[in-house]
């Protein structure tokens, strides 16, 4: 750490929390939890999806009310209080999806809720200028303010949340999953601006999945599992290793370690040709997807237009489709899944030519989709788990009953119960609305319903964006189980070691075509400079 | 929460004597957890708190609008117990009145067990046998719309929806003279759903095909439906003749009446049990059927619909073509039950209270049928509130819409009474 230690000893705690504990029903959300935050200080908080860390950010920031326990912020007692209270207590809050009004400017955003007023009441927009430049420069944030912020990158619009905390005065900041939505690159800047923080005097509580950013940030980790907090280390003292034992509760091999259940499935997993299940080389197989010379013009302001793209996904091999956000994975997805139909070019799936017809016939013919953003278009949130299990599958018999008019309700509650007890869904009842499951446990409810398809080939999209080490784990090994029942996957990440864990080849997808096709032994120096695009 | 533990101390005496496995706590903690039930944020709770601040507001509109009470209130401080004692008086007779006039009169009920006879019995169940013929439709119409509302098509032209069922089953109603009963109600119903579905179907085209707000669209095609209703009038296959400048339609034959269900001379008549068939077979396409499975994903999530392989075009004319049947059945109800003829103005605000009914019971068919009875009530209990309290009969139409704005706006509710939050997600 390049920063001399926090100021100790005398200073109050920025915030403390004493044996805080929540429960909604019968599960305890939050179980007894003790954790002191010093100013100048940045604590990492890490845990799995549903290990409790949303449910204490909302007890920080005002939203959520403990049963029991204190919350007290500098030595002063706050517990219960109002969202509001909490921003003028000098809570800020990070959110990881944005509240940002994206067709408002930079300046206009920071003004947003409580607007520097001129003559006769009216909006003095110069005034909320010169404020947005002043404090987003005084932490070198470097934000024009008079950008349009839905024009912004992801990472600017972050520091648009952040400035805006910093306005309204916040001494304690919290960032929720921050980095889950930026570039290595962003990343980094951001952690600067985290760092110039605490030089600040200010506390800083970021919550991560990912470890290796916990132990380089972290003055302080710590670690909840299943609503409990199980430690709070000394980064210098520990490992990703152990980090990674103590969130799950049993050892795992992380994804930092690129060797994700690879020599369980294939030992040779990633090199193509001819193996010992003596498969011929992969090469001369039919492909089970197959893009030819595709084309996309953009459809709205902001897609990117897709050109001159060539793809063969073939059984018993996972593609992956690797870029920097932005660059064309959402326009791509919807092409591989017939959602959009390509303007030249064809798409075939086991030498079927689909081109142009829609997403049903897509699913028809073998196609498997895992969307990017499960809760917008892999799931129906407030719809039960059972349902949700059959969104794509209702038309399949043994669901339906009096001749495929009706439900067979029976059976979907049966085949629920399997599905949560098989792929380990952590829920109550099959009829529990999924908006009600942690990340994770939605996630492993879109690819249950999607792997127990009879399917030839697999599209997914980021699909362990925003996951634990352990659901990103089960991801990966569910993918490589397809790949050994030799089905095809097509992965569309920007993930990178993701992409070199899981792939037999890589197409780098830069601005809208594939800079380039890379298979293994995979350089990960290569692969960023096409992904680069230079 | 310092009451509830005050209250600890009494559980481990009384625990003593039960198993330990039980969890249930003692009847008095029972009682207290259910108290505190009523101060969560569950929808039950807050449409009763909905209704309880639509007629305080209404209260209010009632004093300032009634001009005695009004300036009784001059005395407020002079002679307050005065000025409230006549404020309580015009209320309590308000709401009585409404009360008298929708569900039952004690009164009647008292003379018709002193002497029972069937003509007083028949007084005594007038109130809520109005109250069922107005709400018939109301419920049938809701639910009707509330199918196009879960699959994400706004649907504003129950009007022209009802209208135009009305025209399909009048005309099989008045002719076919002849026919047996039941086949000759079944097809008028068959033709106002078909008439209904055809209303629906412009917008659910329109909209499937050109991206035609259907909003703007069904408004506008209630206003056409209207005028083409007397525009057919105007026309002797339809018109009555020898009616002199009321262009009214023919009447229903016997066969194709939905008549009443008692002998005695009660209005309630057999489309009470179309409402009930229509209720159970909404919500069951709804809760059970693959195809309301479909339009209810397309109504929740247009993205996911799309991943899913659901055509959008293909679920709003679906929806918009059912939605329309159904709501056609109400205005079949309508001209087969109660007025038994086109006339001009057919409906009255039917098509747009049920609006407000599907709003009110929460899209849900359970509950368009009890907030459909509600603003049945309201209707038919406005008169008895006009002739006993002398407050004008429009009054249940500022009842009616404050309780929806109230309804429509849980935030609010939430709010005036401090509710708290259901607790919902984990972490």
């Amino acid at each position: 750490m390049d920063v001399s230690p926090a100021p100790t000893g005398t200073a109050l705690a920025a915030v403390e929390l004493r044996s805080v504990t929540k429960r909604y029903g019968t599960l305890v959300a939050n179980d007894d939890i003790s954790l002191t935050v010093r100013s100048g200080e940045i604590h990492v908080l890490v845990g799995e999806n549903g290990a409790g860390k949303s449910t204490l950010m909302g007890i920080l920031s005002g939203t959520v009310k403990p049963d029991e326990g204190q919350v007290m912020i500098r030595g002063e007692d706050v517990t219960g209080y109002s969202p509001r209270a909490a921003i003028v207590k000098g809570i800020g809050m990070v959110h990881q999806h944005f509240r940002l009004a994206g067709a408002f400017t930079v300046a206009q955003n920071i003004a947003l809720g409580f607007e520097p007023r001129g003559r006769f009441g009216l909006l003095d927009s110069n005034a909320s200028r010169v404020s947005a430049r002043t404090v987003s420069d005084q932490f070198g944030l470097s934000l024009d303010p008079d950008a349009v912020v839905g024009d912004l990158p992801v990472g600017l619009q972050q520091r648009v949340e952040i400035v805006k905390t910093l306005m309204r005065d916040a001494h304690v900041l919290i960032f929720d999953e921050p980095t889950a939505v930026l570039t290595e690159e962003e990343s980094a800047a951001l952690f600067t601006i985290l760092r110039k923080l605490r030089e600040d005097g200010r506390a800083i509580i970021f919550i991560t999945h990912k470890l290796r950013e916990a132990l380089a940030l972290a003055d302080t980790v710590s670690v909840l599992r299943r609503g409990k907090l199980v430690a709070t280390l000394d980064p210098g003292q520990t490992t990703v290793a152990e980090l990674g034992t103590l969130m799950v509760g049993r050892a795992v091999n992380s994804v930092s370690q690129e060797a994700v259940g690879l020599e369980a499935v294939s030992p040779e997993a990633g090199r193509p040709g001819p193996d010992d299940t003596g498969r011929p080389a992969q090469t001369d197989i039919p492909a089970a997807l197959a893009v030819r010379d595709a084309a996309l013009r953009p459809r709205t302001l902001h897609a990117v237009p897709l050109s001159g793209l060539n793809l063969n996904a073939r059984p018993g091999e996972i593609v992956s489709v690797l870029g920097v956000d932005g660059n064309g994975q959402q326009e791509i997805f919807s092409l591989l899944t017939g959602i959009q139909r390509p303007d030249e070019g064809t798409i075939s799936i086991d030498g079927r030519n689909l081109t142009g017809r829609n997403s049903g016939a897509f699913l028809a013919a073998g196609l498997g989709v895992v969307p990017a953003d499960r809760h917008r278009e892999g799931l129906v949130l407030p719809m039960s788990i059972a349902r949700n299990l059959v969104l794509d599958r209702r038309h399949e018999r043994r669901f339906l009953r009096l001749g495929g008019l009706l439900l067979n309700e029976r059976a979907l509650n049966a085949y629920a119960r399997d599905m949560i007890a098989k792929y380990d869904i952590r829920a109550q009842r099959p009829d529990q609305p999924v908006a009600s499951l942690s990340g994770g446990n939605q996630q492993k409810v879109v690819l249950a319903r999607e792997l127990e398809r009879d399917i030839r080939v697999l599209v997914a999209a980021h699909p362990t964006r925003g996951l634990d080490v352990g659901s990103i784990e089960y991801v990966h090994r569910k993918l490589l189980e397809l790949r050994a029942q030799d089905r095809a996957v097509i992965v569309v990440t920007s993930d990178l070691d993701e992409a070199t864990a899981l792939s037999d080849v890589i197409y780098v997808l830069y601005r809208g075509a594939f800079a380039g096709v890379v298979r293994p032994p995979f350089s990960r120096h290569e692969l960023g400079i096409l992904m680069g695009g230079t | 929460m310092e009451a509830f533990a005050e209250m600890t101390p009494v559980t481990p005496a009384d625990q003593a004597d039960r198993p330990p496995a039980a969890g249930r706590g003692p009847a008095l903690r029972r009682i207290l957890a259910a108290l505190n039930w009523l101060r969560t944020a569950h929808p039950a709770v807050l449409f009763v708190l909905s209704l309880v601040c639509g007629l305080f507001l209404s209260s209010v509109v009632i004093v300032l609008t009634t001009s005695q009470v009004r300036s009784d209130w001059g005395y407020l401080f002079s002679y307050p117990g005065y000025t409230l004692s006549q404020t309580f008086d015009l209320l309590g007779s308000a709401y009585g009145a409404l009360l008298k006039g929708s569900i039952a009169d004690p009164a009647a009920f008292q003379r018709a067990f002193a002497d029972p006879s069937s003509a007083i019995w028949t007084t005594a169940f007038t109130p809520i046998s109005n109250t069922i013929v107005d709400a018939v439709p109301l419920v049938i119409a809701g639910v009707g719309l509330s199918l196009a509302y879960r699959s994400g098509a706004f649907n504003v032209g129950g009007q022209s929806q009802l209208i135009m069922g009305a025209v399909g089953a009048s005309w099989v109603g008045f002719s076919f003279a002849g026919m047996p009963w039941l086949p000759h109600v079944l097809l008028a119903l068959v033709a106002g759903a078909v008439g209904g579905a055809i209303a629906g179907l412009i917008p659910g085209v329109l909209r499937a095909l050109t991206g035609a707000s259907e909003v703007i669209v069904t408004i506008m095609l209630n206003y056409v439906a209207a005028n083409f209703l007397t525009l057919l009038l105007t026309n002797s296959f339809f018109r009555i003749p020898g009616q002199g400048d009321n262009p009214v339609g023919r009447l229903t034959v016997g066969s194709a009446t939905l008549g009443p269900i008692f002998a005695s001379g009660l209005e309630v008549n057999s489309g009470l049990i179309v409402a009930v068939i229509m209720v159970i077979f909404v919500a069951v396409l709804l809760n059970r059927s693959k195809l309301g499975f479909e339009f209810q994903i397309a109504g929740a999530s247009r993205a996911a619909a799309k991943v899913a392989g659901i055509r959008q075009a293909w679920v709003y004319i679906g929806a918009f073509a059912l939605s329309g049947a159904i709501v056609g059945i109400a205005g079949g109800v309508q001209i087969l039950g109660v007025t038994q003829q086109l006339q001009t103005g057919f409906g009255g605000d039917i098509g747009y209270l049920a609006i407000l009914v599907a709003f009110v019971g929460a899209n849900r068919p359970v509950g368009i049928a009890l907030a459909g009875l509600l603003y049945g009530a309201l209707e038919s209990g406005g008169l008895t509130m006009q002739f006993n309290a002398g407050i004008d009969a429009q009054m249940t139409t500022v009842i009616q819409s404050l309780i929806v704005l109230f309804v429509t706006a849980p935030a609010l509710v939430i709010g005036i009474f401090r509710l708290r939050q259901r607790g919902g997600l984990s972490a």
